[in-house]
């Protein structure tokens, strides 16, 4: 499976954790199926290691998104108010 | 054949009645006597000139039956051409194109495209099922932004419309006011109506989906 597009990045330099640890490294996090995990990269992107896996929990991950619904969401372009 | 030619001496869901009465309570919130807040309440009773049978048909009797009222089509349906050709596909599952405007559909992000293309072949508009025409009802007229004024014969049911009616004469499908019948759907266009019932209310949330997926 893709890694989701929604991944990001927390930024170069320290953020949380140790400033020893993280100088010259940045913190990504990625959305893999129902999981979000956290990856240390130097700053060229080169992997470190993984720092963190949890469920996500964010109500619309991408995959939720994408989730079919069972039925076509159209009765916005039907409203009468907007004809 | 969207009707059934012989009407059958008993009544089925789906059915087209004439006579019987709506009523509508309407109720500005929740009654709570404590507060006394709330507590005016009115109901509107009208006298549609069709109904149709919403209770399924081996749970027709002991008093009572749900209806609800034959009512006009929206005049946005026929911004669509894939209906406008025949209004009751409005009834039947479709692909996400089809469901959509053209003018609606091009005017949505390709992510957006994509996403509604991954519902394939569903249902639309899950809670409208559209009626036929017949010479039993009467014409009406459509204003439409995209093609005029026109009159149509078509007539739809709107499922949040339901509501529950007692009648001392329904007994059972068979020992009923049968000469209030007026047309009754045949095998094939029944079953689609308890197909689309079934999904308006087999409907699941997005947000049930993460709590199945967690």
């Amino acid at each position: 499976m893709e890694l989701a597009s929604d991944e990001h990045e927390e930024g170069a330099g320290p953020s949380t954790g140790s400033s020893d640890e993280l100088e010259g490294y940045k913190i990504v996090t990625y959305s893999f199926d129902k999981y979000e995990i956290k990856l240390k990269l130097t700053l060229s992107n080169e992997f470190k290691e993984i720092i963190e896996v949890k469920i996500n929990k964010d109500f619309l991950s991408y995959k939720q998104k994408v989730t079919p619904s069972g039925y076509h969401d159209v009765d916005q372009f039907y409203r009468e108010d907007v004809d | 054949m969207f009707y059934q030619k012989e009407l059958e001496k008993v009544l089925r869901f789906g059915d087209v009645l004439r006579g019987y009465i709506s009523s509508i309570p309407n109720v500005k919130g929740p009654i709570s006597k404590a507060q006394n807040q709330n507590n005016d309440y009115t109901i509107d009773i009208s006298h549609p000139q069709f109904s149709v049978v919403i209770t399924p048909c081996c749970s027709i009797g002991e008093k009572m039956i749900s209806l609800t009222p034959l009512i006009k089509l929206k005049s946005k349906f026929y911004s669509n051409p894939y209906f406008v050709e025949d209004m009751t596909r409005i009834n039947l599952k479709m692909d996400p194109k089809q469901a959509t405007p053209p003018e609606e559909w091009v005017k949505l992000s390709p992510g957006e495209q994509t996403r509604r293309l991954e519902e394939s072949n569903t249902y639309a508009l899950v809670e409208f099922f559209v009626y036929e025409k017949h010479d039993i009802f009467p014409k009406y007229t459509i204003d439409s932004k995209k093609l005029g004024k026109f009159e149509t014969y078509y007539y739809m049911i709107d499922f949040r419309n339901i509501y529950r009616l007692n009648c001392d004469a329904i007994l059972n499908p068979i020992q009923a006011p049968l000469e209030a019948k007026c047309l009754q759907l045949s095998v094939k266009t029944r079953s689609e109506l308890r197909g689309k019932i079934a999904s308006y209310y087999s409907r699941t949330p997005k947000e049930d989906y993460i709590l199945q997926e967690v």
